[in-house]
C-alpha cells in the first residue's frame, strides 16, 4: 500500500493533501511534510467517458473522492468500478497521481 | 452613493458562428446595447471572457471595443473568474458608477468555443480548475466534479437520475420559446435519460454545451427602469478534496446572503430568477444554496414543479445554459439580459407581473460566485 503525502500545519495540525501558504484555520504559514495511511472509503465516483487528449489512451477511466481513515479526502483514480463506502486503499503514486484498488 | 440602472442591452444569437469572428460577435453586441441605450457618452469598458486567447488567439478585447466602437481613449478591462466573468464583469462596472467614479459603463461578454475539437475546449475549460493538483493529475474532468457530486446527491437524498433530467426538460421547454436559444427542438424524459454519457451519472442533456455567443449591457447611473439592488460576490472551494460539504457552494450562499442583505429581501421576495445551470445537478444545489428550498430538498422541488410558471420562483425561464447555450464569458450577462427583460415585461416565457428578479452566476467548481438582485421601477 502506498502512503498519501500530506502537508500538515506546524501550529494546529490541520492536513491538507496540497500545499498550502498560509493556512486557512489559524493563519501560521508553517507546514510539515507527513506521511498517512492511504486505506480508505469511496465518498463518491464518476467515470469520466470525454476527456482531454492527455487522457484518451484511459478513457472511459474512473475517478473517486476517497475518505481516508484519518478523515482526510483526497481524489484519485480507480482500477475498478466502485461504488459509495466500497473500502479501497492506495496502490501507486506515481506523476502526482493517485490510484486506488477495492481492497 | 449612486443608484444605477440598466439603460441598454444587446445579445446575439447563441449556438454556432462558423464565419463570424469573435470580434464581430462582441462589437455587434455592443452596438445593439449602445443603440437601445441611445449612445450615451461611455466612460469604462469591461470585457468578460475566458478563453479568447486559448481557443482564438485573441486578447485586448477591451482595447479593440474602445477603438472599433469609437469610444475615444476610455479605460478599459477584460475580466476572468471562469465562467463567472461575465457577473464579475457586471459587478466592476456596477460598483464604479455605484461610487460615482463613471456614470455610463458598457459591460460586454463573449466566446467563440465551436471551431474547437471536443478535447480542445474540454482543456481549455479544464483551465477553470486548479491544475497543479494530484486532482487534475488523476484525471477529474470540468464534468466530472459535478459528476461526483450526483453521485452523492443521490446516496443523500431520495434523488435519481429522473430529477436531473427533469431540469433538462424544463429548460429546453423554456428554451424552445427563446429566439436567441441554441436548443430549440422538443425532446421528451426519455430521451434525456438515454443519451449517452458524458460522466456518469450525467448524460449529454445534463451537461451545458459549447456556444458561441456575445451579450452586451450598458449601464448608468439613473432611478428609472430596472435598477440594480444589490451586487455581491463570493469566494469558494477550488479543489473538490478540500470541500468540507461536497453537497454545498459555500461561495452561491454567502453571495446569495451578502445580496440579500444589501437588499433587504429575502428569497421570497423574488419573482424570477437565473441561475448557473452548467450541469442539471448544479440547478438543483443552486436552488438550495440560494435559499428557495432547503438543504437536500431541491430535487422534490423540481419533481413537484416549483421552479417552474406557476411554482415559488420560475427559474431559468431563457433556458438556462443547458439549452439557451453557454458561452462563458457572456453568459453573466445573459442571464442578467433576461431577468431585466423579465422586469420589463418583454421576455420570452414572461412571467406575470415580475417586479424582483436574481441573477446568479457561479465560475469553476465553486471558486467565484455572483448575485445580482434588479428591481423594475417606473
Amino acid at each position: 500500500m502506498e502512503l498519501i503525502q500530506v502537508y500538515e500545519c506546524a501550529r494546529c495540525e490541520k492536513q491538507f493533501v496540497q500545499r498550502k501558504w498560509i493556512c486557512p484555520n489559524c493563519k501560521n504559514n508553517e507546514f510539515l511534510k507527513k506521511n498517512i495511511s492511504g486505506e480508505g472509503r469511496v465518498f463518491s465516483h464518476t467515470t469520466i467517458h470525454v476527456s482531454t487528449k492527455e487522457f484518451s489512451h484511459l478513457t472511459p477511466y474512473s475517478v473517486a473522492l476517497i475518505e481516508l481513515s484519518e478523515g482526510l479526502r483526497v481524489t484519485g483514480r480507480v482500477t475498478d468500478q466502485v461504488a459509495i463506502d466500497d473500502k479501497v486503499k492506495c496502490i501507486s503514486y506515481f506523476d502526482n497521481t493517485y490510484v486506488f484498488a477495492k481492497c | 452613493m449612486n443608484k444605477v440602472a440598466v439603460s441598454g442591452l444587446g445579445i446575439t444569437p447563441f449556438g454556432k458562428h462558423e464565419n463570424t469572428s469573435i470580434k464581430t460577435l462582441l462589437m455587434d453586441a455592443c452596438l445593439d446595447a449602445l443603440r437601445e441605450a441611445n449612445f450615451p457618452k461611455i466612460d469604462a469598458v469591461y470585457i468578460g471572457n475566458i478563453m479568447s486567447g486559448s481557443l482564438c488567439n485573441q486578447e485586448i478585447l477591451g482595447a479593440i471595443t474602445v477603438n472599433d466602437l469609437g469610444l475615444g481613449s476610455i479605460p478599459a478591462v477584460k475580466v476572468e473568474g471562469a465562467c463567472a466573468s461575465g457577473g464579475i464583469a457586471f459587478r466592476q462596472a456596477f460598483l464604479m458608477i455605484q461610487n460615482g467614479e463613471y456614470e455610463n459603463v458598457l459591460i460586454a461578454g463573449v466566446e467563440k468555443m465551436k471551431h474547437a475539437t471536443t478535447e480542445e475546449s474540454t482543456r481549455a475549460i479544464n483551465a477553470a480548475m486548479d491544475n497543479d493538483s494530484n486532482e487534475k493529475h488523476a484525471g477529474l474532468t470540468f464534468p466530472g466534479f459535478f459528476g461526483m457530486l450526483a453521485n452523492r446527491y443521490f446516496y443523500e437524498t431520495g434523488a435519481s437520475k429522473k430529477h436531473l433530467a427533469m431540469v433538462a426538460l424544463k429548460n429546453r421547454e423554456y428554451a424552445m420559446n427563446n429566439p436567441i436559444a441554441q436548443f430549440k427542438k422538443p425532446t421528451s424524459l426519455e430521451e434525456i435519460m438515454n443519451a449517452r454519457i458524458i460522466t456518469d451519472p450525467l448524460g449529454l442533456f445534463d451537461c451545458s454545451p459549447t456556444t458561441d455567443g456575445a451579450v452586451a449591457i450598458v449601464l448608468s447611473k439613473g432611478e428609472k427602469g430596472v435598477i440594480v439592488r444589490a451586487s455581491a460576490q463570493a469566494s469558494g472551494r477550488t479543489q473538490l478534496q478540500e470541500a468540507e460539504d461536497i453537497l454545498s457552494f459555500p461561495a452561491i450562499k454567502e453571495s446569495a446572503n451578502r445580496a440579500y442583505h444589501i437588499a433587504g429581501l429575502g428569497p421570497e421576495d423574488i419573482d424570477v430568477v437565473e441561475l448557473h445551470d452548467c450541469f442539471s445537478m448544479t440547478e438543483i444545489i443552486a436552488i438550495e444554496e440560494l435559499g428557495f428550498f432547503k438543504k437536500g430538498s431541491g430535487w422534490e422541488a423540481v419533481e413537484l414543479g416549483l421552479t417552474k410558471h406557476g411554482g415559488k420562483a420560475p427559474v431559468n425561464t431563457s433556458g438556462g445554459l443547458l439549452s439557451k447555450g453557454h458561452p462563458i464569458g457572456a453568459t453573466g450577462l445573459a442571464q442578467i439580459y433576461q431577468i431585466v427583460s423579465q422586469l420589463r415585461g418583454t421576455s420570452c416565457n414572461q412571467v406575470e407581473g415580475a417586479n424582483i428578479g436574481l441573477a446568479q452566476n457561479l465560475g469553476g467548481t465553486g471558486a467565484y460566485s455572483t448575485v445580482h438582485i434588479f428591481e423594475g421601477v417606473n
